[in-house]
C-alpha cells in the first residue's frame, strides 16, 4: 500500500475546505479505481456530499497532463481532481 | 515562431501593460479579448467572483492552446494570455488575450479560438458571490481526457464526460 495526496478544486472545496485528501491505495491502481476511492472518502468525510457524483464528472491530472481512466497511477504521490471547468 | 506569454496572476491585470507587451514591428494587426466580471447571472445579482485555478496545468494548457492557434493561423503570431486567480469585484478584468499578426484576420481568429478553448479546457473554476450573501460554484464543462495527439492528429468525434463532440466544432 502507498499514500497519495489528492488536491481538490472548485466545487470540491465546499465539501473539503482543506482542499486535499490523503488516500491509501494499492501499489498498482488505475485512475478509475482511484476515483472510486475518492468518492468513498468524500462520502465518509462530508454529509453535504451525500448523493453527489461529482467525482465521476471530474478528471484526475498531474501538473502537466490530464489522465485517462484506464491509466495506472503507480509512482505518483500527488494528483489533482478537476471538476468541470468554466474559465474566462 | 512568434512569442507566447501565458500566465495566471493574483494581481489586477493592467491592460495598458498587456497591450504594450507585444513586440509588433513586423505586424500590422493587434486584436484583444478582455473578459470582465459582470453584475448578474441567470437572474441573480452578482457582487463578486472568486477564481480557483490549478496553476501549473493551467499555464501549460494556455501555452498548448496558443501554439495550436499559431499552427492554425500564423506561426509568427505573438500571443499573450493572462488570467486572474482569487476574488474579483464586478467590472474587474478576469482574462486578457492579445494577438499580434501580419494581418487582421488571423488576429481575430486567434483571440476567438483561445477564449473558446480556455472555457472548455483550462482548469479554472469560479464561485459567484450574490447580493443576498449566498455563494455558488458555477457549473462548467467536463474536461476531456484525450491526449494532445488526439486533438491534432485524429479527425472525428470523441466521447468526453459522457458527451460525444467534435473537437473542431466545439
Amino acid at each position: 500500500m502507498k499514500e497519495i495526496e489528492i488536491k481538490l478544486f472548485g466545487a470540491f472545496r465546499k465539501y473539503v475546505p482543506t482542499g486535499k485528501i490523503i488516500l491509501q491505495i494499492k501499489d498498482i491502481s488505475t485512475v478509475k479505481l482511484l476515483k472510486e476511492k475518492v468518492q468513498e472518502k468524500l462520502l465518509e468525510q462530508s454529509l453535504e456530499y451525500k448523493g453527489q457524483n461529482l467525482v465521476f464528472e471530474s478528471a484526475l491530472a498531474t501538473e502537466t497532463e490530464i489522465l485517462r481512466d484506464e491509466e495506472l497511477v503507480d509512482g505518483k504521490t500527488s494528483l489533482a481532481l478537476l471538476p468541470p471547468v468554466c474559465g474566462g | 515562431m512568434g512569442i507566447i506569454a501565458a500566465s495566471v496572476t493574483l494581481n489586477p491585470i493592467d491592460l495598458q501593460k498587456v497591450i504594450s507587451w507585444a513586440p509588433q514591428e513586423m505586424h500590422g494587426a493587434m486584436n484583444s479579448f478582455v473578459g470582465m466580471v459582470r453584475s448578474s447571472n441567470l437572474g441573480r445579482e452578482v457582487i463578486a467572483m472568486e477564481y480557483d485555478c490549478f496553476i501549473p496545468l493551467c499555464e501549460k494548457i494556455f501555452t498548448d492552446i496558443a501554439q495550436e492557434a499559431q499552427r492554425k493561423w500564423a506561426t509568427d503570431a505573438n500571443i499573450c494570455i493572462l488570467h486572474r486567480h482569487g476574488k474579483l469585484s464586478v467590472g474587474e478584468v478576469s482574462v486578457a488575450i492579445i494577438a499580434t499578426t501580419g494581418h487582421r484576420d488571423e488576429s481575430y481568429r486567434i483571440t476567438r479560438y483561445i477564449i473558446e478553448e480556455i472555457k472548455t479546457r483550462a482548469p479554472i473554476w469560479k464561485k459567484e458571490y450574490y447580493l443576498d450573501k449566498e455563494t455558488e460554484w458555477v457549473r462548467g464543462h467536463a474536461l476531456c481526457q484525450h491526449r494532445k495527439v488526439d486533438h491534432h492528429e485524429v479527425a472525428g468525434s470523441y466521447s468526453c464526460g459522457g458527451k460525444v463532440h467534435s473537437h473542431e466544432t466545439r
